[in-house]
């Protein structure tokens, strides 16, 4: 079965300057290969293949291209901003600045309902998984998991999956941040080592970890 | 019951050593998709069936938010386009559309008020009440007088005797009112002369040399830090010496 856009949702977690955003950044590169890819096929309504996001880092503005949407935290009715678009891809770098209250708004709720008939996928970037909102843990199925802080109980609570596997995978960051100092991790960049968690298959990825 | 508080760097602790490390474009690849959901692919479809001029319409409605704005019910919004094209929204009539308009509303509501004020009216003796008397009254019920007199007037209202009066004696207090605020208006515009003039630096000046220096002498100037005055003495002046040239020409003549 092929797969189809609209119904990703991908958290990408990880602890301060561990490259959350730079790995966003690196996906938003791909798709921007590849809607140029879908656009040089066929021609797409002006509100399709667009990338949206929550940048209060200015991290992605080189990476935007015309008609492409920024969010503002300001703007109470973002979901319904979002609604307008199909076939995108919304970014939301700490995505718990546009949600700041503990419950899901009515606004997001009707986003999730109606992300994958109108092919929205959403990564969303947060520094520590106690900020994933309980009730949102049951739409993400995948997740890039850079080192954390939490405890294990923390991690496997709000990280989808086999417990002792999601454990694993935390161990498994931490033991291979330790491996550099502060410098030789920032010479990584772009390429930091990271874990790509499927919850639903609970199948793992290790992604430019040194200890192979 | 799982122990969730095992230490970091243990040797129990479970690790995923067995995984496979690979390249980031393998990650990639799973947000490789070349196909998008049922309703999307539907919706390209009649995109792509519409011709070039069509598309850019879709195009300039999506941009200006024309389309988008109907989105206050996900779904709902997409086909009420759809269902008014099959005919399944039925637009309202004149007649009804009319019915349920604020003006019908206004409308219904100054017939009220009409209607209410005629049986009012008629049980009052007003018929005895002069213009000096009305003018006593306070200043809310001519207030109200005036304008119940302006909507019957608007309406056409075929009226009592007594309505009559009431017109007259609302048009004839009207146009006392206007006489007010027009000395109102000379008195303000009196004041602000004076208050230039007592800011301002004063000429006095002939009508003549203000043709000859094309100076203005109305409100404008007084925006400007000189006024310029004709000075009626100035006049008499002139003439009395204009004879006496005049007489000394004979002379010479």
């Amino acid at each position: 079965m092929d797969a189809r856009r609209g119904s990703e949702i991908t958290m990408i977690c990880g602890t301060n300057n561990t490259g959350k955003t730079a790995i966003a950044r690196q996906l938003v590169i791909k798709y921007n290969k590849k809607r140029d890819i879908l656009e040089k096929k066929n021609k797409y309504p002006s509100n399709y293949n667009k990338l949206i996001v929550y940048d209060p880092q200015h991290a992605f503005q080189d990476l935007m291209r015309e008609g492409d949407v920024n969010l503002d935290m300001a703007d109470k009715e973002w979901e319904e901003k979002v609604l307008r678009y199909r076939a995108s891809l919304v970014v939301l770098d700490d995505y718990k600045e546009l949600m700041p209250n503990d419950r899901l708004s009515d606004g997001f709720l009707k986003l999730m309902s109606a992300r994958a008939r109108f092919g929205l996928d959403f990564n969303m970037i947060t520094w520590s998984p106690k900020l994933i909102m309980p009730r949102l843990e049951i739409f993400i199925n995948k997740y890039i998991l850079l080192k954390v802080n939490s405890d294990d109980k923390e991690f496997a609570d709000r990280i989808a999956g086999d417990k002792p596997t999601v454990i694993g995978i935390k161990n498994s960051l931490n033991r291979e941040f330790m491996r550099y100092t502060d410098e030789e991790y920032k010479k990584l960049y772009p390429n930091f080592p990271f874990v790509f968690w499927d919850g639903a298959r609970n199948k793992a990825m290790k992604v430019n970890f040194k200890n192979k | 019951m799982e122990n969730f508080n095992r230490p970091e760097n243990n040797d129990n602790v479970p690790e995923l050593d067995n995984v496979g490390n690979v390249s980031f474009d393998e990650v990639a690849e799973i947000y490789d998709y070349e196909k998008m959901g049922d309703t999307i692919e539907e919706e390209l479809e009649e995109f792509r069936g519409k011709s070039s001029i069509e598309q850019r319409e879709v195009n300039e409605e999506v941009s200006n938010g024309f389309s988008l704005d109907a989105l206050d019910d996900v779904g709902e919004g997409v086909n009420v386009g759809i269902r008014e094209e099959e005919g399944e929204i039925e637009e309202e009539e004149p007649l009804e559309e009319y019915f349920s308009s604020a003006e019908f509303m206004i409308w219904l509501l100054e017939l009220a008020l009409v209607w209410s004020t005629n049986f009012y009216l008629k049980n009052q003796e007003l018929d005895k009440i002069s213009i000096s008397e009305f003018e006593k009254t306070k200043t809310e019920q001519r207030f109200l007088v005036k304008s119940l007199a302006k909507v019957l007037r608007k309406h056409n209202t075929k009226v009592s005797p007594e309505m009559e009066l009431l017109f007259a004696i609302g048009s004839a207090y009207g146009m006392k009112i206007k006489g007010i605020i027009k000395k109102q208006r000379e008195r303000k515009e009196e004041d602000l002369i004076k208050h230039k003039k007592n800011s301002a630096k004063i000429i006095k000046i002939s009508p003549k040399v203000a043709v000859k220096e094309k100076l203005k002498t109305n409100i404008e100037e007084y925006n400007k830090k000189e006024i310029f005055i004709f000075d009626p003495n100035g006049i008499e002046k002139e003439e009395e010496e204009e004879e006496v040239k005049s007489n000394g020409i004979n002379i010479i003549g």
